[in-house]
């Protein structure tokens, strides 16, 4: 009776922490989608009433512009650090631990604290020269944070490719023992020919990658045509895998289910 | 009880059975009949004719209705494809539903900017 209860509670927990793990990234997502809602409506409300106060500079409206700053601010910069946490759990979800974006994840963690940070800050806001005075810290600070969304994205697109790539070679490890021993000739020349294509693969997600750390790519982050080249090299990389995944359901049909 | 034996006197009544007893009563309806001989011989077809329709239809649904199929001939059973499947189908899918654009997600627009002042430009 005893063992039943244990096991009935070993479920319990299972079924707990399994629930928590897939809410964690539905979390991320909404927490995102409802500050930069709060920050819409907020921001509108501030536009409305600076132009009331410099149209009519009372030290009522004045009061009431600077808050409505504030919560503006305070929205902002909560949405910002909930879009860094959603990328990240965007990038981690594929669990590829592919280092070499390693230092991209990173700079998101630290833009998710600084948008924090600022949040906080935000709230000692009393005068509009404290107003002034953050923003101008702010403008000054914010940049790289601001450019860790952009790399950010191009990481979280390497971090699916990688998987797909860690998917691939699990698929040739599980159809490689089901082959008929000794291999022939032509068989040998397909594997041979996938582990190559697979290599090359590697190699141009690795230099893709790379390449994101070069001073002509950091230079060109805000460049609105960042992504444009990015995109060309990511199909690229799609169109091999798609090559490389035909050729092993090819060799997995007709010499696998034999 | 003796039934009483009943006579009858009424003149009129007497002129009645005169007149049943010659067959002279029945004369107008004979001649009537004569009249409308054709309107009756009609009458009596249609009547006739409805009574085998009622009768044909309830015999027809009583019968279940006889299926003309053609004869069987040998037909020509098309071969067994089989499909094989691959396991790896799914990751091919999975490459393919890549979405290669970007930025994706999209990136917001924020005002880092606010302030009580107006824009310089």
């Amino acid at each position: 009776m005893k063992l039943f209860a244990k096991l009935f509670l070993a479920a319990l927990t299972l079924l707990f922490f399994s629930a928590v793990t897939t809410t964690v990234f539905a979390d991320a997502k909404s927490d995102y989608e409802f500050q930069y809602s709060r920050y819409r409506q907020n921001y509108i409300e501030y536009s409305i009433l600076k132009k009331d106060f410099l149209a009519n500079p009372t030290l009522d409206n004045q009061q009431k512009a600077v808050l409505a700053a504030k919560q503006t601010l305070s929205s902002r910069d909560l949405s910002k650090a909930n879009f860094a946490a959603y990328l990240l759990d965007l990038c981690q979800e594929k669990q590829t631990n592919y280092t070499p974006i390693k230092p991209l994840l990173d700079s998101l963690r630290s833009a998710r604290a600084f948008f924090l940070s600022e949040a906080e800050k935000s709230k000692t806001i009393v005068t509009p020269a404290n107003l002034t005075s953050f923003t101008e810290d702010y403008l000054i600070n914010v940049v790289p944070h601001n450019r860790s969304f952009r790399t950010g994205i191009v990481a979280c697109k390497i971090s699916q490719l990688v998987r797909i790539q860690a998917q691939s070679k699990n698929a040739l490890d599980v159809i490689l023992p089901k082959l008929a021993i000794p291999l022939s000739t032509p068989l040998q020349t397909r594997i041979d020919d996938l582990q190559l294509l697979g290599n090359k693969i590697n190699d141009t997600i690795n230099t893709f990658t790379d390449k994101l750390y070069t001073e002509e790519e950091i230079s060109n982050i805000d460049n609105e045509y960042y992504f444009t080249g990015k995109i060309e090299t990511i199909k690229k990389i799609q169109t091999l895998q798609l090559k490389w995944i035909d050729g092993l359901i090819d060799i997995d049909l007709n010499y696998a289910h034999s | 009880m003796p039934i009483p034996k009943i006579e009858i006197t009424n003149p009129q009544a007497l002129e009645i059975m005169g007149k049943v007893k010659s067959g002279e009563i029945f004369i107008p309806l004979a001649t009537w009949f004569k009249k409308s001989k054709w309107y009756l011989i009609s009458i009596l077809i249609v009547t006739i004719l409805l009574i085998a329709l009622v009768v044909g239809k309830n015999l027809s649904e009583k019968t279940p209705v006889p299926v003309f199929a053609p004869p069987d001939i040998e037909s020509i059973t098309p071969p067994e494809v089989i499909n094989l499947k691959s396991d790896f189908s799914g990751l091919k899918e999975e490459i393919q539903n890549l979405n290669t654009d970007l930025p994706d997600p999209f990136i917001p627009t924020f005002d880092d900017n606010l302030k009580l002042e107006e824009a310089v430009n």
